[in-house]
């Protein structure tokens, strides 16, 4: 007769399972407390999402235009209503990325201009953000000289002025402006705009800043909102924090759903984890949302689209050649158009990248010609990193190497920036100067791995 | 604040108007318009951004400052109160909510004035301070109302009303007086024909065609149709009194926000309309006046260090403006010691009015009303009667419908129902 004892190993399981189960428990829970959606409770818009023009916000633009354009109906040679028009169609502009209001902006504001060309900032305002949206920064810096000229001390035209420092890499100045408008006016904007230039300084008090940006923020005001939640993403993004990016990217989306500037950022981070997927959901989205106009960001999504297929081994060039199409339309009058209508957006960066992805001598000749020509215009990190990549390809590693030391040198702390350096230090046979490079890297972002690297094109 | 007054008209959405304070503003040799949308971007992607930047927002500009005995605004009103407007929000559009700063004070300051002649001292005696909260599902902000300077603070809430509901206004005790108040958004009274006004200076600085105001059949009101974020107190006088027999109050408003570390630094100050925007061209100058108190003036015109070498500019500045005017020196002076502090002075034993009485220093003394144009009184003064009239009012000019805003409602807060 068998006697049914219970195996030795089972008294032992009773107390293994709940303490499995416990562990397990334990896990979940600290993996929820580090995911994205819990995270993003802390940088969560502190007012309701419901008020009005939080959900419906081109609805509002639009409601605001109806308001303008009876006003201009009413006296349709009101400079200060055309003014108010132009200013309007700019943002949308904004709220979109579709070309199309951008060139309603700039035509309402010559309007303007012409019918009243004194005492109307306003119109000028908005030019000056036109041509600095087209990458035409010595007419940015033309139009608000003149603005702060006839009225010294104005703010906008101050914050304009400090945009365009921080995008041709003249951060001193750009900091020293900032700071002066940060001293005198402490709101959303203005500290979004001094963490930018911290930043791109690689200052220690970037964060900090992001977060005064943030606790100054007031209801009604989402643009700024967001704006300011994607640029403090970034910043974490760069350093390799991507679960705090993440949720910042996603505290934006709560406040703008479809937000462009934060889906495409979303999407890159997908990249870089490998959720391929996830990352074309993101760019997908802003395509639904620009109901099939023409949007400044067209090209971005269609150039990442060519990354992931290219990260997945697929063919990518018919994307890269509609994105090149697209970017060649805009690029050829650039930095140097007076309009809109000439049809320029200025990307020739972009376009020069977009043909290194590509990656064939005569598109690597063609880059290295068009960075040698946008040095000329702007020297920030960015650019200077893809001069150095462009010389770098056309196997000028010494000019490479002096690039890339440039871009180093504004103080930025990007991983990919000191990863570069390494690669043509190495070229250069320069094996402890790269490992530095290398090690600065993985300081700033200890995670920043083979496949960050393939994600921005480095190792590809 | 020219430039604000100017402002007040230029800008879209995220552009404030800028308060216009300022008739002398037809002075100006140079003065602008702001606006407000900055793109702060910089983005790797694709540099352009969505950033609907106003590098201070439309909620932290003021716009007008109210002052009357509320008897005089409706006469079956208690001769014993008055009552304290305040503006903000310029250029709100019609058919949308905007919100107070729930970061910001809101502050009317009250002096307490022995003799209506005397020069305005700029003390605070009295503050009288809004803190507005986050807005609830109803698009309402609670408001904590705090009465300082008359002893121990007391504070009382209220809530502002949103947009398409009847006015609420709130009682709150103050000792043994009571405060009416009232927050929300109000059709913007105020009326000028400012892009007029303009040409009208382009062409006597020779850089445009001379030309005179248009017709009042064909003036237009820039303000009509806009909204503005209103503040209204019913004040008692004997709560402005705290004791005494003063029967003169000089009252101001400011703003004031947080920096860093939380003290709080003040970005806006506005007290009569149009003086320091119209004597002051210079945005840097008028951001000066803006952090400074009343009392920073009558220390500078008393000839006080370090308040007299640190105001030269600006006083160098307004006195450049009311010269450019064709003022001589001897009435140059006259003005800026007339409308300098930049204080909104009410003689509570007269009739309320911008332009019913002046004292001996030539100021205004009996506050403002609603209605009161005071782009007409303005421009006669500083032009010494040579502009009477932009040829703007508050009705408008029937036939003329760039003009005219709707009547004034007759209860407390008096302003009319938003747009």
């Amino acid at each position: 007769m068998k006697t049914h004892s219970m195996p030795r190993f089972h008294k032992p399981a009773w107390l293994i399972v709940p303490a499995v189960i416990t562990i397990v428990m334990l896990t979940i829970m600290a993996r929820s407390l580090n995911s994205p959606t819990t995270q993003a409770n802390a940088f969560s818009y502190p007012f309701r999402l419901d008020l009005p023009g939080n959900r419906d916000r081109l609805k509002q633009i639009q409601a605001e235009l109806s308001f303008y354009k009876d006003r201009v109906q009413q006296a349709p040679t009101s400079g200060l209503n055309l003014s108010a028009l132009a200013g309007t169609y700019w943002k949308m502009g904004k709220a979109t990325g579709e070309v199309s209001w951008y060139l309603l902006a700039e035509k309402t504001a010559q309007r303007s201009l012409s019918s009243l060309p004194f005492d109307n900032a306003g119109a000028k305002l908005t030019l000056a953000k036109i041509a600095q949206a087209q990458h035409n920064f010595k007419q940015t810096n033309k139009i608000t000289q003149q603005i702060l000229t006839e009225q010294p001390g104005n703010e906008e035209a101050q914050a304009i002025l400090v945009t365009s420092h921080l995008a041709t890499g003249n951060l001193i100045e750009a900091d020293r402006l900032v700071t002066q408008l940060v001293k005198s006016t402490p709101t959303l904007p203005t500290l979004t705009l001094q963490a930018l230039v911290q930043d791109a300084r690689g200052e220690a008090s970037t964060s900090q800043t992001f977060e005064a940006a943030i606790a100054a923020e007031e209801p009604g005001e989402i643009g700024s909102s967001a704006f300011a939640r994607v640029m403090y993403g970034r910043h974490y993004a760069r350093q390799g924090k991507l679960q705090k990016a993440e949720s910042l990217y996603q505290a934006a989306l709560e406040i703008l759903p479809n937000y462009p500037l934060a889906l495409v950022q979303l999407a890159s981070l997908k990249i870089r984890q490998g959720k391929y997927e996830a990352a074309e959901q993101a760019y997908n989205q802003i395509v639904a949302y620009s109901r099939q106009e023409a949007t400044v960001f067209d090209h971005v999504i269609l150039r990442g689209k060519a990354r992931i297929k290219q990260l997945q081994g697929q063919a990518f060039t018919p994307l890269l050649q509609k994105a090149e199409t697209l970017l060649r339309q805009e690029t050829n009058t650039g930095h140097d158009a007076t309009s809109l209508e000439q049809g320029s957006f200025g990307h020739r960066r972009e376009l020069a990248l977009l043909l290194l992805d590509r990656n064939q001598p005569q598109t690597n000749a063609e880059a290295l010609k068009l960075m040698q020509a946008e040095v000329k215009v702007r020297q920030d990190a960015q650019t200077l990193s893809a001069l150095a990549q462009a010389q770098f390809r056309a196997d000028r590693h010494q000019a490479a190497h002096l690039s890339i030391q440039k871009a180093i040198a504004t103080g930025i702390a990007d991983p990919a920036l000191f990863m570069q350096a390494a690669q043509i230090a190495r070229r250069l046979d320069k094996p402890q100067q790269a490992q530095r490079y290398a090690n600065r890297a993985t300081q700033i972002d200890p995670s920043f791995d083979q496949q960050a690297q393939r994600a921005i094109g480095l190792e590809i | 604040m020219l430039t604000k007054l100017t402002r007040r008209m230029a800008q879209t959405l995220n552009f404030r108007r800028l308060p216009i304070k300022s008739l002398l503003v037809l002075t100006l040799l140079f003065a602008g318009t702001g606006t407000v949308l900055t793109a702060t971007n910089f983005v790797n992607a694709s540099d352009h951004d969505d950033g609907e930047v106003d590098t201070k927002g439309r909620n932290l500009n003021l716009t007008d400052l109210y002052v009357f005995r509320e008897k005089d605004q409706n006469p079956q009103a208690s001769a014993d109160d008055l009552v304290f407007v305040m503006n903000t929000n310029p250029r709100s559009v019609a058919r949308q909510q905007y919100f107070f700063s729930t970061r910001a004070r809101y502050q009317f300051h009250v002096t307490r004035v022995n003799n209506k002649d005397a020069m305005a001292t700029g003390r605070s005696h009295m503050i009288i301070r809004m803190k507005f909260g986050k807005p609830d599902k109803n698009q309402s902000q609670p408001v904590t109302v705090t009465v300082l300077g008359n002893g121990k603070p007391r504070s009382f809430r209220a809530q502002t009303t949103p947009l398409n509901q009847p006015a609420q206004s709130y009682q709150g005790r103050v000792g043994q007086h009571h405060i009416a108040m009232f927050a929300g958004l109000r059709e913007d009274p105020f009326f000028f024909d400012v892009e007029q006004f303009f040409r009208v200076r382009a062409g006597a600085r020779k850089t445009g065609p001379a030309v005179g105001f248009r017709d009042p059949s064909k003036a237009l009101d820039f303000a009509k149709g806009y909204n503005v974020n209103t503040v209204a107190l019913r004040v008692p006088i004997k709560l402005l009194q705290a004791g005494t027999d003063a029967k003169v109050f000089d009252v101001w408003q400011t703003i004031s926000l947080p920096g860093r570390g939380g003290r709080y630094r003040q970005v806006e100050r506005l007290g009569r309309p149009g003086i320091n925007e119209g004597l002051i061209v210079q945005n840097n100058l008028l951001n000066t006046l803006n952090k400074v108190s009343p009392s920073f003036e009558a220390a500078a015109l008393a000839g006080k260090q370090p308040q007299a070498k640190l105001a030269a500019p600006v006083i160098a500045d307004a006195s450049r403006t009311l010269k450019a005017l064709g003022n001589n020196d001897q009435r140059t002076q006259a003005l800026l010691q007339a409308f300098l502090p930049d204080v909104m002075r009410i003689d509570t034993t007269g009739k309320s009015g911008y332009g019913a009485a002046l004292n001996a220093l030539g100021s205004p003394i009996r506050g403002r009303l609603l209605k009161d144009d005071v782009i007409d009184t303005t421009l006669s003064v500083l032009t010494n009667g040579a502009v009477p009239s932009d040829n703007v009012s508050y009705e408008g000019t029937p036939g003329n419908t760039a003009q005219g805003h709707q009547p004034l409602e007759r209860r407390f807060p008096y302003l009319a129902k938003p747009n």
